[in-house]
């Protein structure tokens, strides 16, 4: 009679956290309503769903409206326009997040803090102020980020008025503040190595910080600059849906028009521009981690000139460097307005005006009496507020595990070192249908690669379209993106992993499903659940924005509350939408730096 | 490498100066307050937003050879937008809606309303409903029949598209329109009360509330069936729609600016101009027109 | 001649457990000091007390005739400008060029400015002086290269340049060659003795290699336990007494 091995850690930390993610799941189903049969779309639906599929294959090169008003430029000058402005504003926004994120990021570190007596009560008292700056700082880094660039946008839109400025600003503000962050922990994990040698041959603590930390961090730095220039330009071009005309205010006016043509021509531009700074972004962190091609080699007689003449370079590396800052230069010099037509004098009372009504009308109108606060409070959120906010949760957290199973389930298939008849680089046979593997993988890829590129914004509110204004339109969206994302970065992981007892697997004729659940899962499970979680509360993020295209959640009483032109509430609902997006992100931190401590690291961890 | 990083670094210090000069151009050039160089009009999106630049092309040139100043038209994304670029001074007049007209007033306290259409006293809404669900004209307001079925508003700040029928509904059935309904209640985000046309006779909502303009106008240029989205209730009258201007604007364009914007508005009988509009003659208005509609605004919740 | 480093009675813990104690040991300027004993007998520990890394709880330090805990956050950078360091990973930044690691020997002595510029703006004197020096370390041919793509061999030769561009008093040396096959550690000792000898460097390194330390150190040090077992002429030190130093059990 067969027994079956009891594990004694049957309730282990792995199993537990897969079980609390299927909880997680059920209850989050549970909680918004969400019917299998609301999958369905209507007839209607349904045919748009197939005039949008077929307008796929044939986009749109001139306008598709029968009569133009006169002053109508050409069509590509339109796209092109568009592009520019998408681009420019992404730009413009990365230079000055760029700007705030180093300084913030230095000063949210630890790296620079000299070395503190603590035996002495001065040494104490500086250690402890130090403490403080960094959390200070921290927090505040982690605050901006946590209100959406699209909310950031709204802010700035009613408060003051529309202007290029306040498109930037918003992008600049939480993205530096996401690069404070980042920044901020790069410059922490960086091997303290090099500093230490410098600060104990007397030099300074500035210099060591600058060479010994700073320096080697740079390429990492880059990388995730880079990383987020493309994301500025998705944030830029869905910017759009708040009436600045990038590419998402032309994709909703083509929509409502009916030119589903249209919406592709520009969906397409957006893809190329974003896939052009993925590209870029990939071929600069390839040639700063890996010397350029082979080149002549120094020989040992060379005098120093010769070795300089000699000496590597990477023209790649300097043609974008200077690429990116004349871009940079030119994007904030062809602006021709910045600010808005109004006169300041007007600018500013419609600031003063949106600071006094930011004040809840009950504490307003009883001559600032705050003690109206509480029960003001009390009535936003419960039940509604609550009840939002509960749901913006959910739908972020079942999209995430929706798209991480997906993930999970596509990796095996989509990685490059399996995605081929010799696994590993372990030779194979020969394949019955040749190619079939590579093709697939390369389809899974693509694929994963087009639904990473599209801002969840413009695919929920195309999805919404074709299946009516339930749950799954943002679920849906959130979960394809991020299964897009997560598909890449857990291939990466794959393929980075020199796994010594998948090769053994290999070599005992285990299948593909077999290698990777024997293997390569197990030893990458940590590092799986670290992408999981930095996706989560991107998802929550997103989540909170997503609900103003209609479906009750924090977004849609934040849109509600801005057609009242109740702006208390509009700024509650945004808060309580920050607040979610802290906790998230403080939870985050904390797995993840529970889960790192466990893992064995080559260099830093991989950013995305 | 770090060679090109400090040139690039000076490189910067010297683009932010020619930043800095840059912006200086710019703000000076707005923080005189001097006269705005022209009147800048915007109107609510009740209809598809392409089509509104187009429209008022005509009523822009009337404008600017009446009155002798420049006249410029900017589009605003939605309702909301409307009023807001309106109290922020970004627009000096606007064609609202007479939620949206109370809401601006509400917050410029100088702004008049000056005209509107002939028959926008009299305004009404139609309660449309997809074929399939065998409804037809009735006189009474069909609550058994519709409050199991799928409904749309309009835009959310629609008078003509929400506040209105919401209100006759609330009269009627003693219920708010999401107590009344037992399947969620939709807005049409954008696209205004020809979306909801469209998404009636479609069939992916069954039951619409639309201004009968828009619905008269659409049967009349045959893009709605009135076959596959018949009428089946109209509303009692009420007030909509009206021109709306900041009151100083006197200040800005001269003595008398207003009376003679809205003795030219009123007396204008080119149907190109009107188009605009979308109505055949512009009559006075005033702001006490629409007490009602602030009323029923506030007794609903959507205004303080 | 000048006592560089004076230790007396000096001990230190880590969490409950006293790594070194009652260490009394002088060095005397252009001496060459190898420090040997078992894993764990605080080799690490002791150097660390020289440069002001770890403070001592008990007993005093001294470098350079200066005791280290009375000195200012100032006065203690001017006396690390003559001490260099070669930790056992090296610490190197793996993304510069060798020329560039190198130069950074000199960091304490020309500041932040002075740094920057060295790095970035490099004169062609500095340049020949590092060329110079990786000639007579025997990798000439690699000053412009990225310090990750040399071998490990090359890149301890590398760390060990930069502690002599510094043109420091002393080179603290700490298992410079732990991770080096035993032929290529061999030719890396005798160069950093032959070259600290040279420049009158005085020179205290810790190694693992016991023959090593007895071919070319003149002055061996043993450490147990954190306690100094035997401080005499490398002819003095005989097998006998290696072998008690190593043995594992009783203490």
């Amino acid at each position: 009679m067969k027994k079956f091995y009891r594990s004694r850690h049957w309730l282990g930390s792995r199993r537990l956290t897969l079980l609390a993610a299927v909880l997680l799941f059920l209850v989050g189903l549970l909680v918004l309503g969400a019917k299998p049969e609301d999958l369905k779309p209507s007839e209607g639906g349904l045919r748009l769903a197939g005039k949008f599929l077929k307008a796929a294959v044939q986009p749109a090169f001139d306008y598709e409206a029968g009569d133009l008003p006169a002053a109508a430029p050409p069509f590509w000058e339109k796209v092109g326009h568009s592009l520019v402005l998408t681009l420019r504003y992404a730009l413009v926004a990365m230079s000055m997040a760029l700007f705030g994120g180093l300084v913030l990021g230095v000063l949210g570190s630890r790296s620079w803090w000299p070395v503190v007596n603590v035996s002495s009560p001065s040494g104490l008292v500086l250690l402890w102020i130090l403490r403080s700056v960094r959390i200070v700082i921290r927090a505040l880094a982690t605050l901006a980020r946590s209100v959406h660039e699209l909310l950031w946008a709204l802010l700035f839109i009613t408060a003051v008025g529309t202007s290029p400025l306040a498109a930037v600003l918003a992008i600049a503000l939480p993205y530096g503040g996401t690069l404070a962050k980042v920044f901020s922990e790069l410059l922490d994990e960086q091997d303290a190595g090099a500093a230490n040698v410098m600060r104990a041959g007397g030099a300074g603590s500035s210099a060591a910080f600058l060479i010994g930390v700073g320096v080697r961090a740079f390429p990492d730095l880059i990388t995730y600059v880079l990383y987020r220039l493309e994301c500025a330009v998705r944030s830029s071009a869905i910017l759009g849906f708040m009436g600045i005309p990038t590419l998402g205010y032309h994709i909703a006016t083509a929509y409502e028009d009916g030119h589903l043509r249209e919406i592709w021509t520009y969906l397409y531009v957006l893809l190329i521009a974003v896939l052009v700074v993925d590209q870029w972004g990939a071929l600069v962190r390839r040639r700063l981690s890996r010397p350029g091609p082979a080149r002549e080699a120094g020989h040992v007689d060379d005098p120093v000139a010769e070795l300089r003449r000699k000496r590597p370079r990477s023209l790649v590396l300097r043609a974008s460097l200077v690429l990116a800052f004349g871009a940079v230069v030119v994007g904030w010099t062809t602006e021709s307005r910045w600010q808005s037509e109004l006169p300041a004098g007007q600018r500013q009372a419609n600031l003063e005006r949106f600071m006094r009504e930011a004040i809840p009308h009950p504490v307003r109108e009883a001559d600032n009496d705050w003690g109206k606060l509480g029960p003001w409070l009390k009535e936003r959120i419960c039940p509604e507020g609550a009840v939002a906010l509960h749901r913006t949760f959910h739908i972020g957290t079942i999209a995430i595990l929706f798209a991480g199973c997906a993930a999970l389930l596509a990796v095996p298939f989509a990685a490059r070192s399996l995605a081929t008849r010799n696994i590993l680089e372990v030779p194979g046979g020969r394949e019955r249908v040749r190619g079939l593997r590579a093709g697939i993988g390369c389809v899974l890829r693509a694929g994963a690669l087009v639904m990473r590129s599209i801002p969840e914004y413009i695919i929920a509110f195309l999805l919404l379209q074709v299946l009516g204004p339930t749950i799954w339109p943002l679920v849906i969206a959130l979960a394809l993106h991020n299964g897009g994302i997560l598909l890449r970065l857990g291939s990466e992981v794959i393929d980075n992993r020199s796994s010594r007892a998948a090769e053994v697997l290999v070599a005992q004729g285990a299948t593909r499903s077999g290698i990777f659940t024997g293997s390569l899962l197990p030893e990458s499970f940590n590092r799986f659940l670290l992408l999981l979680f930095y996706r989560w509360e991107t998802c929550i993020r997103e989540a909170t924005v997503l609900g103003m295209l209609g479906v009750l959640s924090l977004g849609s009483l934040i849109d509600d509350a801005n057609t009242r032109l109740f702006y208390d509430d509009m700024l509650l609902y945004v808060l309580l939408g920050a607040l979610l997006v802290f906790a998230g992100d403080v939870v985050s931190d904390l797995l993840r730096l529970r889960l790192k401590g466990g893992l064995v690291r080559k260099g830093a961890v991989h950013l995305f | 490498m770090v060679k090109t990083a400090v040139s690039s670094l000076i490189g910067i210090g010297l683009a932010g100066l020619l930043v800095g000069c840059g912006g200086k151009e710019n703000g000076e050039g707005g923080s005189t307050g001097a006269v705005p160089p022209a009147l800048v009009i915007t109107a609510i999106p009740d209809e598809k937003v392409s089509d509104q630049e187009a429209r008022f092309q005509a009523l822009k040139a009337y404008l600017a050879e009446k009155l002798d100043i420049k006249v410029e038209f900017s589009i605003s994304k939605d309702y909301a937008a409307s009023v807001q670029r309106f109290a922020n001074g970004e627009v000096h007049m606007a064609w609202f809606g007479g939620f949206t007209g109370v809401q601006a007033r509400e917050r410029v306290k100088t702004a008049r309303a000056i005209a509107q259409g002939n028959l926008d006293p009299q305004f009404k809404s139609y309660f449309i409903a997809n074929a399939s669900t065998g409804l037809s004209k009735s006189e009474e307001f069909p609550a058994e029949a519709i409050k199991d079925l799928t409904f749309t508003f309009g835009s959310p700040s629609s008078t003509s598209g929400r506040l209105m029928p919401e209100y006759f509904i609330k009269q009627i059935t003693g219920k708010s329109a999401a107590d009344f309904f037992s399947k969620e209640v939709q807005f049409q985000k954008s696209g205004g009360h020809v979306a909801t046309a469209e998404a009636v006779q479609a069939g992916s909502v069954q039951v619409g509330a639309i201004n009968f303009k828009t619905y008269d106008s659409m049967v009349a240029d045959g893009r709605l069936d009135p076959e596959k989205a018949p009428i089946i209730w109209v509303t009692p009258d009420y007030a909509d729609y009206n021109l709306t201007v900041h009151g100083d604007l006197d200040k800005h364009f001269g003595e008398g600016f207003i009376d003679d914007l809205q003795e030219v508005l009123v007396g204008c009988e080119d149907r190109e101009v009107l188009k605009a509009f979308n109505r055949d003659k512009l009559i006075p208005a005033t702001n006490e027109d629409f007490a009602g509609i602030e009323a029923v605004a506030k007794e609903l919740g959507l205004m303080r | 001649m000048a006592t560089v480093v004076q230790l007396t009675g000096a001990g230190v813990s880590f969490g409950g457990v006293r790594a070194l104690r009652g260490v009394t040991l002088p060095v005397e300027e252009g001496e060459q000091v190898c420090v040997i004993g078992p894993s764990g007998s605080g080799k690490s520990t002791l150097l660390g007390l020289m440069n002001g890394r770890l403070i001592a709880d008990s007993g005093s330090v001294e470098v350079f005739g200066q005791d280290l805990v009375q000195l200012t956050a100032g006065q203690l950078r001017q006396l690390r400008c003559g001490l260099a360091w070669v930790p056992q990973d090296l610490g190197l930044v793996p993304n510069l060029r060798v020329l560039q690691n190198v130069l950074c020997g000199k960091a304490g002595a020309v500041g932040f400015f002075g740094l920057l510029r060295r790095l970035a703006l490099t004169r062609m004197e500095e340049a020949e002086r590092v060329r110079d020096l990786l000639e007579r370390l025997g990798i000439p041919e690699k000053l412009y290269e990225r310090t990750d793509t040399l071998s490990g061999g090359q890149q301890q030769r590398v760390a060990i340049a930069r502690a002599l561009y510094q043109e420091p008093t002393a080179i603290l040396a700490d298992e410079p060659v732990a991770s080096v096959d035993p032929g290529r550690a061999r030719s890396l000792i005798e160069l950093l003795t032959r070259e600290a000898r040279q420049e009158g460097i005085t020179l205290i390194m810790s190694l693992h290699h016991v023959e090593l330390a007895r071919e070319f150190f003149p002055r061996l040090i043993g450490l147990q336990a954190g306690r100094v077992a035997f401080d005499e002429a490398a002819e003095e030190v005989s097998s006998e007494k290696l072998r008690e130093l190593y043995s594992m059990g009783e203490e």
